[in-house]
This record gives structure tokens, C-alpha cells and sequence, in this order.
């Protein structure tokens, strides 16, 4: 390609935002020039890619959720193995991210073609209406400028690009409404086992909290994962009756249905679980549509005059057969319009490299996770749990995503995970690590102790959503480049109050529901822990230190705040940028908060959204 | 059927695939007695009898010649080794056989859509179902009806012959295909005298103000249930969406004379793909067409396919338990038999009218896989082949016997 070519659209990052704007641009846009800058490796549409990912996985010795995938020096992903308990002040600068703390930033994000979806769960619950009103309702943070009446046909056209599994009449809870008559793409994904086991169990549990008492029921997830059709299911725009799982790309009559692999996280080895390769696959179809990989983003350039993105400079590395040697070589290119459509700290990382977007001096601020606390023990003796099977979560309990709490502290999502003491313990491998070395099992004394023992493990986890804060930010330093000479983030992080109150009663809850179903907990923090924390509380006027660990849970939201104006934040509610008309910045980044749902159905709303403000903007030249 | 022409080099290169051997011939005449043939040729005797009973027995078998494609795809696509893709020597040593593996498993997932379509009809029209039953499971060596007569089907690893067994399953139906008046020797025409009995017992029935599609609609299996690819299920109860239905089995995935795309897929914003019968003949000349190449009458032209034969399990060919010898591997194979027999069981009740069965079924058809791959891995003594899945079905005594 020649240097500085004109598109009519740019867009940066081929996840779920960009494949989702591109396939819609594709659709409704017939004759724009579409090009899409990838910074790491894939194809989107080729199964043998995939396939190398099963294989790389399976080769993997630790199975973290970046293992199955391609990682290279000159894009690299960060990896949930760097972080570390930062005891004093001073960056922890091995791995991808520069880690200022004072507590590291756990979570991870995935650079190669299709994103973070290659190794997201697949959760997709709407965020709840008073989520959209955090300050009005409950005096912190700050109001979206959309409501959730205003995003819900968006969510609909999200759910279906994504093939949502769910049933209508268990997911309308805390004001959650759906238009009449409308049912998901697919019936919901069968609850585990467990979850059954803990809905019977659960019966009449009522929790105390703040003088209000709320009963602990155990709800199914929605989720982008294959199940059965809902034959009784409309689709929003051609009226289609029905729904068709969509399959393994490039192989679809592979993963048009769960089939129980109990390996969702990092790789679903049938493309059952959505990923964004779907979506880009079809975008692909379109041949004005472009899409080179290995091609990351430094910076967008802004004219000076009319405030305008004017060209987006990129590099491009092509490696030898051992990663050794590379050719690396700079372009640029315009486009009318270019989108950046990264992940929230790329997205930001790049808006500080490029110094775009600095009226309201938000870029890169707010940067928020869910902080997960896991608890976790033994089911009674002799009560098999058929754990390790099924999706990692099929079931929650949403009594506390929303309420008059949230004044005081944060609201949690609570996910009861299906595969043992995997996240908190590394199970089943370690159990049998243990009984052999430890014990010095063997034969059929070894069979059945791993049988017994992992039967009954069990885990759950408490998401709590943490606020938006200025001191948890981004930056950019001459000091931290990587291989190509672009920026590493620098993050710098915190955890308020807000957030440990509401792991308290987390905690709370947790022994609730442990003692109803006589758990026996085998929960331990240990002070080296990376998510570590403590917290000095008063209960009946005494002093109390609540001590335990948060995780991540690969939720990286915020950076790049939506909000009503200029001076407030750095998008629109389109995620158009205030300061420059012709620049999106879109995902994850555009959130002004958190919520307890996973975000990214959210992520998939807005960027039909933007989509359709992009739409109208071309309309005049497109062929309707 | 055609003695004269020995030599195939002699044919037209499309037909060299299609028109048997001197010794395909042979094998043929060798199973006429198998029960494939004498389903067949009951049928066919019957054919102009114009009742509900020939018609639900003429579905019966068409399920079991849908059903008999499976199991020989099966031999094939798991005994391939696919390799492990990271390894610098992957290309090298395994080559394409993951494409070949994958191409094989999207076209039995194909019949399996045939053989649910044809079980829906047979319950529209109130036909008992008769899956796990002795007389309608097959047996290999089996004789399958195509477009220009019967041929043989083993079961067999992948190798050259079993490529050329799948071209003579997927081979294109021509257009205006006669039913015969004394035997059925195209599955055209087989399909063609289901399609012409359901025409005229519908009429008479509507004589009379009645509808032969009157089974339950519970029983019918839908895109709800009807668990993977392999195109689109219709739920039958009219005589309409029966047609619909035997089309689909007819011309899916079939090429035309006229084209080696696939002709179903007309939305032009797609990449023409190749259908599957010229795919198989791909692998089978190992190498691909060209992107200029349209017609089907020559052989491909493109880059060469790169298959790697020596990374294939060498099953022998239609394994019997009774030949394994050694007391492990007998054992081996009863307990895929029974599995097998298991899945037959769950489907029969699937399509009775407990869908749920359906969902049982994948773990059924996964744990098949390993036993299949299992029997595959070892070599049988005193031979040179390796053991391999056989497809026997055990009758209720033979499990209680085994327990």
C-alpha cells in the first residue's frame, strides 16, 4: 500500500467494536473505503488460526488467559503473571504494563485479531437502569448522558450479534425491562449442576444488610455462548423468525452448540462461545474492506487548523521463522474518519501519545476493574457437586447490583463459578500435584481421593464495581517503550474505601451462604497475594481489620469517558470526541462507570450506536 | 452395469470416479445378498403398492441408508492425525490433513441432517420409528444406491478408496431422474418413488378431506433440538415442507454437472465455495482447482494438496470384534458396540418424542470418539493392520450377557 493513502473510514483494533462497526459500515455504507489496523497477529477469518490457538494452548504449562495466543515483542499483551504485591513505592516494569501503584492493576487484555472476546467468559448482562445514574441516585461518580431506555435497542441488536442464551422471565430483575414480547436469540444455557444443587439449598436464605433484608436467589447468566435456538425469536430488522447459532469461523458446522467443554477461559476449543472473529469474518465479506494485522497504531496526527484527525502513523513488523530478526517499517494513512477502537488503555495510550483530546484533561483518568474476591471450600462429605463441568459460570445471584447501599458502598455482582478451586488454587491439577507428592498417593488410593476431592470443591466469586477515580490513571513516559518504539502504559492505581466496605459485605453474605449449605471454607489470603489489602473498619464502636485479596477480572473500562460535554469528558454519547469531530474512540474506555454487569455487551451496544452516527453522517453519499 | 468399459482411462475424466471397476463389480455381486440390498429390493417390489405401510417402510430404510453414510465418515475423519500445529515440523509432517479432517466432518454432519429430516417426515405421516432396531442398522460391507448404480462401502481408514467412496455418496443427482419399474439403483430414484407415494396418499386422503400428516408435533425435531451444522432442519407436517425436506437430502452439498461451486449458496456478497463432491475430488487428485476453474470435466489445475498418508491409523478394513484376538481388544470394541448401541437407543427415543435425549447424545457421540480412536491406536496381533471401530449392533441379550 502506498504511504498515506485516503480511506473513508480508519478503523484501530479488530475486536468486538471494530468488527461490529465494520460490519455494520459494510452493510449500510456500501462504498466506503473501510481500513482496519490490527496490532497483533491473526486473520479473522482463517480456522486454521484457530487451531494454532488450540495447540499453543494445550502446549501451554501455565494456561493463563493469554496462553493460547500469539504474543509478540512488538505488540504485547499484558499478562496476569506480572503483577505482583507492591510493597514499596516504585514500578513494577516487568511485563507489558508499568505498574506505579500502590496496588497493581490485576487484569489483562488480549492484542491480536478478534481481541479480548478470544478469552472472555462470554457473560452479557445489561447493566441495570439506576447503573446509567450512579450520581443522581446514589451521589457518586457520575451519570451516563444515556439512559438504559435509550440504549435498549442497541442491546437487542448486540444480543444478536453476539447469539445471547437467556430466557426474558429470569433476567428482568432491579428495573431491567425488555420490550414486549421480545425473547433472547437462544433459551438459556442449562444451569450446572451445582447451581441447581444451590438454588434448592439457598431456598429462604434472607440476607440482613443496612436494616434491609433481600432474598439470596440463585439466577441464570445471559450468555454469548451456543444453545438452543428460540424458534420464537424476531429479528429486530429483516422480521426473520428464529435464530441460527453461529459457528466455528471458517468451519461452522464446528461449535453450533455448547458442548460442555468446561474450557470457556482462555479458549473455547469450538468457537461455541462468541468471539469477535465471528463478526469479522463477516465484515470480511465486504471487499472494501481492509484489514492488516501486525500493524499497531503510534499516533493519530491532528490538524493544527481544523482540529481534525488528519493521518493515523502506524508501524509494521514481519518477524523470521524464530521472532529474532524483523523488518519494521513506518506508514500513515488518512481517513475521513478514523475510529480508535482499542482496548480502553490502548485507546488512551494512544490519545496521550498523539496529545488528542485534552480540553477536559480526562484522557487516561478513571481506570477501573471489577474487584473480584473469591471464597471458596468443600461441599459436605458425599455431596458430589459434579463440579469442573459445564461453562465456568452459568448462574449468579444479583441481590446486590443494585440499592440504596450504594450510597455507602459498591454494589456486587456475585458469580458462582462451575470448575472447582481452578481460579483460587489452580485445581484439579494441584490436588493431584499434592496428593502425589505430599502424600505419596498412587493406584486406586489416588483415584479416589482425587474423585472425593474434587467432586466437592467449590467457588464463588464477589465482583465488586469500583468507582471512577482521578487518581487511577494512565500515563505515557520516554523511559517505557516497547520493541517498536511505542509507548508501555503507566498505571497508576488505587483502591477506595468504597470498594473494600463493599467486599466486607461480600464477606458477610459469603458466610451466609456458606453456613446455609454447611461449605466448609478453605478460603486463605496470604499477605504476598498480589490484590492483597487491608481494611480498618468500626463495628460497635470497636476497630476491626478486614483482611483479604481482590483479583482482576479483565474488565479494563474507562480512560476515555463519555460524558455531556467538552470540559466533563472526552466522548459523546456516540463516542464521538468533543475536541475533534472526526475522531470516535470507542469500547470499554467510553464507560463513565463501572456497573456490576460484565461490560462487555455494553461495549457491544455503543458501537452500534456508532455505527448508526457514522451511518448518518455518510448518508448522503451511501446508497440506502 | 457397464462390463465393456475395463479400463477407466478410457472414460470421460468425471465419470472415471463414478463407473465401477471390474472388481467393484465383483464385490457388488458379492453383496447382493447383504441386508442393505434386500431392504432395498423389498422396497422395490412394493413400489407401486399405494399404502401408509410402504410408505412408513420405505422412510424406515431411508433412514438406515442415511445412517449408513455415518459410520464409514467416521472411520475416516478419526483416523486421521491432525498434529500439533506449534511444532516447527508441523507443515512438514502432517501437511493438509487437518483441512481433510475438517472437510470430512462437515459432510457427515450433512447426513446426519438427511437422516433427522427423514425421521421427521416419518413422523409427520405417523410412521413407527425404528432406529435401534436389528433389521435396520447397518452392516458393513454395505451397498449404497447413487446416481448411476450401487456401490460398495467399507469401513475404512482414510486412504484413496474411501475418497472415492465419499465422491460416489456426494455424487450429483441428474435432473429428471426416472424411478425404475423393478428396482431402485439410484437414491434418486428412491427418494423420488417416497416423494411420489407421499403425492398420491395425500391425494386420496384429501379425497376424503383428510391429511396423511398427522403425527404429533411434539415429535417433530427442530432447529431447538436439531444440535449442530449441516444446514437447516424443517419440522414436517404437510406435504409441502415434506418436498422441501427430501430436496434438501437430494441436492445438499452436491455440485452440479455444470459447476463445481456450490449451488445453494447464491447470495453474492459470498465466496463462491466449492461443493463438497469436488472437494472430495481434491484430496482425492491432491490438489485443488484452480480459482479460474468452473467446469467440472476436467481435473484440477491449482497448487498441488499436500497430504500426508503416513499419519493416518492403519484400521483395517470392516473390523470385526470376533478377528481382535487378544481378550483387551475384544473387550475394547464390545464396550464401543455398546455405546454405540446406547446412541442408537437414545436416538430412538429422541425421535419418540423425548427431545431431551438429544442432549445426552453429545457426550454419547464424544465418548464414541475416544473409544473409536482407542480401537484405531492398536494393531491387532499377527496382522499388519490396526483394530478399529466395527458398528455391530448388540442385540439386548449380547449387553446382558456382557454385564
Amino acid at each position: 500500500m502506498k504511504d498515506s493513502t485516503e480511506f473513508d473510514v480508519v478503523i484501530v483494533g479488530a475486536g468486538i467494536t471494530g468488527a461490529i462497526i465494520a460490519k455494520e459500515l459494510g452493510a449500510k455504507c456500501k462504498d466506503l473505503n473501510i481500513l482496519m489496523l490490527e496490532a497483533g497477529t491473526g486473520s479473522g477469518s482463517d480456522f486454521k488460526d484457530y487451531q494454532k490457538f488450540n495447540d499453543q494452548y494445550y502446549n501451554a504449562w501455565a494456561k493463563t488467559p493469554n496462553s493460547p495466543f500469539t504474543n509478540s515483542r512488538f505488540a504485547p499483551s499484558p499478562s496476569v503473571l506480572s503483577p505482583h504485591n507492591i510493597k514499596q513505592n516504585g514500578p513494577l516494569t516487568d511485563g507489558y504494563f508499568v505498574q506505579e501503584g500502590p496496588f497493581p492493576f490485576l487484569s489483562n487484555y488480549n492484542r491480536n485479531v478478534g481481541g479480548t472476546t478470544l478469552h472472555w467468559l462470554g457473560t452479557t448482562l445489561r447493566m441495570c437502569p439506576n447503573d446509567f445514574q450512579l450520581k443522581t441516585r446514589y451521589g457518586h461518580g457520575v451519570d451516563w448522558p444515556l439512559t438504559y431506555e435509550d440504549l435498549q435497542p442497541y442491546y437487542r441488536r448486540a444480543e444478536f450479534e453476539i447469539g445471547v442464551a437467556a430466557e426474558v422471565d429470569e433476567q428482568n430483575y432491579l428495573g431491567i425491562k425488555f420490550k414486549k414480547g421480545y425473547v433472547f436469540p437462544m433459551h438459556k444455557i442449562p444451569q450446572s449442576y451445582l447451581e441447581q444443587q444451590m438454588a434448592e439449598g439457598l431456598k429462604g436464605l434472607m440476607f440482613e444488610d443496612e436494616g434491609e433484608k433481600y432474598p439470596v436467589e440463585v439466577i441464570s447468566t445471559p450468555q454469548g455462548r451456543n444453545g438452543m435456538p428460540n424458534v420464537a425469536y424476531v429479528h429486530e430488522e429483516s422480521g426473520k423468525l428464529g435464530f441460527t447459532p453461529v459457528g466455528a469461523v471458517g468451519n461452522s458446522n464446528l461449535g453450533q452448540r455448547c458442548e460442555g467443554n468446561a474450557n470457556c477461559v482462555p479458549i473455547c476449543p469450538v468457537q461455541a462461545k462468541y468471539n469477535a472473529l465471528k463478526t469479522l469474518h463477516d465484515a470480511l465479506k465486504n471487499p472494501k474492506l481492509t484489514l492488516l494485522n501486525q500493524s499497531p497504531v503510534s499516533i493519530i496526527e491532528i490538524d493544527s487548523d481544523t482540529g481534525q484527525v488528519d493521518c493515523v502513523h502506524y508501524k509494521t513488523y514481519q518477524t523470521d521463522d524464530n521472532g529474532q530478526r524483523a523488518n519494521i517499517q513506518s506508514h500513515s494513512v488518512k481517513g475521513k474518519i478514523v475510529i480508535l477502537a482499542a482496548n480502553a488503555i490502548e485507546n488512551a495510550k494512544i490519545l496521550l501519545a498523539s496529545d488528542a483530546c485534552t480540553k477536559s484533561g480526562q484522557v487516561g483518568k478513571n481506570l477501573m476493574d471489577h474487584l473480584v474476591m473469591i471464597t471458596w471450600g468443600f461441599f459436605p462429605k458425599g455431596q458430589d457437586i459434579g463440579a469442573y463441568r459445564g461453562p465456568g459460570s452459568t448462574s449468579g445471584m444479583p441481590l446486590m447490583r443494585d440499592g440504596e447501599f450504594r450510597k455507602n458502598r459498591s454494589a456486587f455482582r456475585v458469580e458462582i463459578g462451575n470448575w472447582g478451586w481452578n481460579w483460587p488454587a489452580n485445581t484439579p491439577e494441584s490436588t493431584i500435584v499434592d496428593a502425589v507428592d505430599k502424600e505419596n498417593m498412587f493406584g486406586q488410593e489416588l483415584i479416589d481421593f482425587i474423585k472425593e476431592q474434587t467432586s466437592r470443591q467449590f467457588r464463588i466469586g464477589w465482583e465488586m464495581e469500583q468507582l471512577p477515580s482521578e487518581k487511577n490513571y494512565i500515563s505515557i513516559d520516554n523511559k517505557y517503550k516497547d520493541d517498536l518504539g511505542n509507548y508501555r502504559p503507566i498505571i497508576h492505581y488505587r483502591l477506595n474505601n468504597y470498594e473494600k466496605e463493599g467486599a466486607l459485605v461480600a464477606s458477610k453474605l459469603s458466610e451466609a451462604v456458606f453456613d446455609k449449605l454447611n461449605i466448609e471454607s478453605h478460603t486463605c489470603y496470604k499477605d504476598k497475594d498480589a490484590g492483597y489489602f487491608e481494611y480498618k473498619y468500626k463495628d460497635c464502636e470497636q476497630w476491626k481489620v478486614f483482611k483479604s485479596t481482590f483479583n482482576g477480572a479483565g474488565h479494563v473500562v474507562g480512560c476515555h469517558r463519555m460524558g455531556s460535554n467538552e470540559k466533563n469528558s472526552v466522548v459523546d454519547s456516540n463516542q464521538r470526541a468533543h475536541d475533534h469531530d472526526n475522531l470516535f474512540v470507542a469500547g470499554c474506555g467510553s464507560f463513565p462507570t463501572l456497573a456490576t454487569s460484565n461490560p462487555t455487551l455494553t461495549m457491544a451496544a455503543l458501537a452500534y450506536k456508532t455505527a448508526d452516527e457514522i451511518v448518518k453522517q455518510f448518508n448522503s453519499k451511501c446508497d440506502e | 452395469m457397464n462390463n465393456i468399459m475395463k479400463n477407466q482411462k478410457t472414460l470421460a475424466y468425471h465419470d472415471q470416479c463414478i463407473i465401477p471397476t471390474e472388481q467393484e463389480n465383483k464385490e457388488l455381486a458379492a453383496l447382493s445378498n447383504s441386508k442393505m440390498s434386500h431392504l432395498l429390493k423389498s422396497c422395490a417390489l412394493k413400489k407401486n403398492e399405494i399404502s401408509l405401510e410402504n410408505l412408513h417402510e420405505h422412510l424406515r430404510v431411508a433412514m438406515t441408508l442415511e445412517l449408513s453414510t455415518i459410520p464409514p465418515y467416521l472411520c475416516a475423519l478419526y483416523s486421521i492425525e491432525v498434529g500439533d500445529s506449534t511444532k516447527a515440523d508441523y507443515q512438514k509432517s502432517y501437511g493438509d490433513n487437518a483441512e481433510v479432517a475438517t472437510l470430512i466432518r462437515s459432510v457427515m454432519m450433512e447426513e446426519m441432517l438427511h437422516f433427522t429430516l427423514v425421521g421427521n417426515i416419518l413422523n409427520a405421516v405417523q410412521g413407527e420409528i425404528k432406529i435401534n432396531h436389528k433389521d435396520f442398522v447397518p452392516e458393513y460391507p454395505t451397498v449404497l444406491p447413487d446416481s448411476a448404480g450401487q456401490f460398495v462401502v467399507h469401513l475404512s481408514k482414510f486412504d484413496q478408496s474411501s475418497i472415492k467412496t465419499f465422491l460416489q455418496i456426494e455424487q450429483p443427482t441428474p435432473a429428471g431422474t426416472e424411478p425404475k419399474l423393478d428396482e431402485y439403483e439410484t437414491i434418486g430414484q428412491f427418494y423420488h418413488a417416497i416423494q411420489d407415494l407421499m403425492q398420491a396418499l395425500e391425494e386420496e386422503a384429501r379425497d376424503k378431506g383428510e391429511t396423511i400428516f398427522k403425527g404429533a408435533k411434539t415429535h417433530q425435531i427442530d432447529a431447538k433440538f436439531y444440535y449442530g451444522g449441516g444446514g437447516e432442519i424443517i419440522a414436517v407436517n404437510n406435504l409441502k415442507n415434506a418436498k422441501a425436506a427430501i430436496k434438501i437430502i437430494l441436492e445438499q452439498g452436491e455440485g452440479s454437472e455444470h459447476s463445481i461451486y456450490d449451488t445453494d449458496k447464491k447470495d453474492f456478497k459470498q465466496i463462491n465455495e466449492i461443493s463438497h463432491y469436488f472437494k472430495f475430488n481434491e484430496i482425492y487428485e491432491q490438489q485443488r482447482y484452480a480459482s479460474c476453474q468452473i467446469g467440472p470435466k476436467v481435473p484440477p489445475q491449482g497448487t498441488r494438496m499436500d497430504i500426508k498418508h503416513d499419519k493416518v491409523y492403519n484400521m483395517g478394513i470392516n473390523p470385526k470384534t470376533e478377528n481382535f484376538v487378544s481378550a483387551d481388544l475384544k473387550n475394547l470394541s464390545h464396550q464401543f458396540n455398546q455405546l454405540y448401541r446406547e446412541l442408537l437407543d437414545g436416538l430412538q427415543k429422541a425421535f419418540t418424542g423425548h427431545k431431551d435425549e438429544f442432549l445426552s447424545s453429545v457426550c454419547q457421540m464424544y465418548q464414541l470418539r475416544y473409544k473409536a480412536v482407542e480401537l484405531m491406536r492398536n494393531p491387532i496381533l499377527g496382522t499388519r493392520v490396526n483394530a478399529g471401530p466395527t458398528f455391530e449392533f448388540l442385540s439386548d441379550q449380547e449387553i446382558k450377557d456382557m454385564e
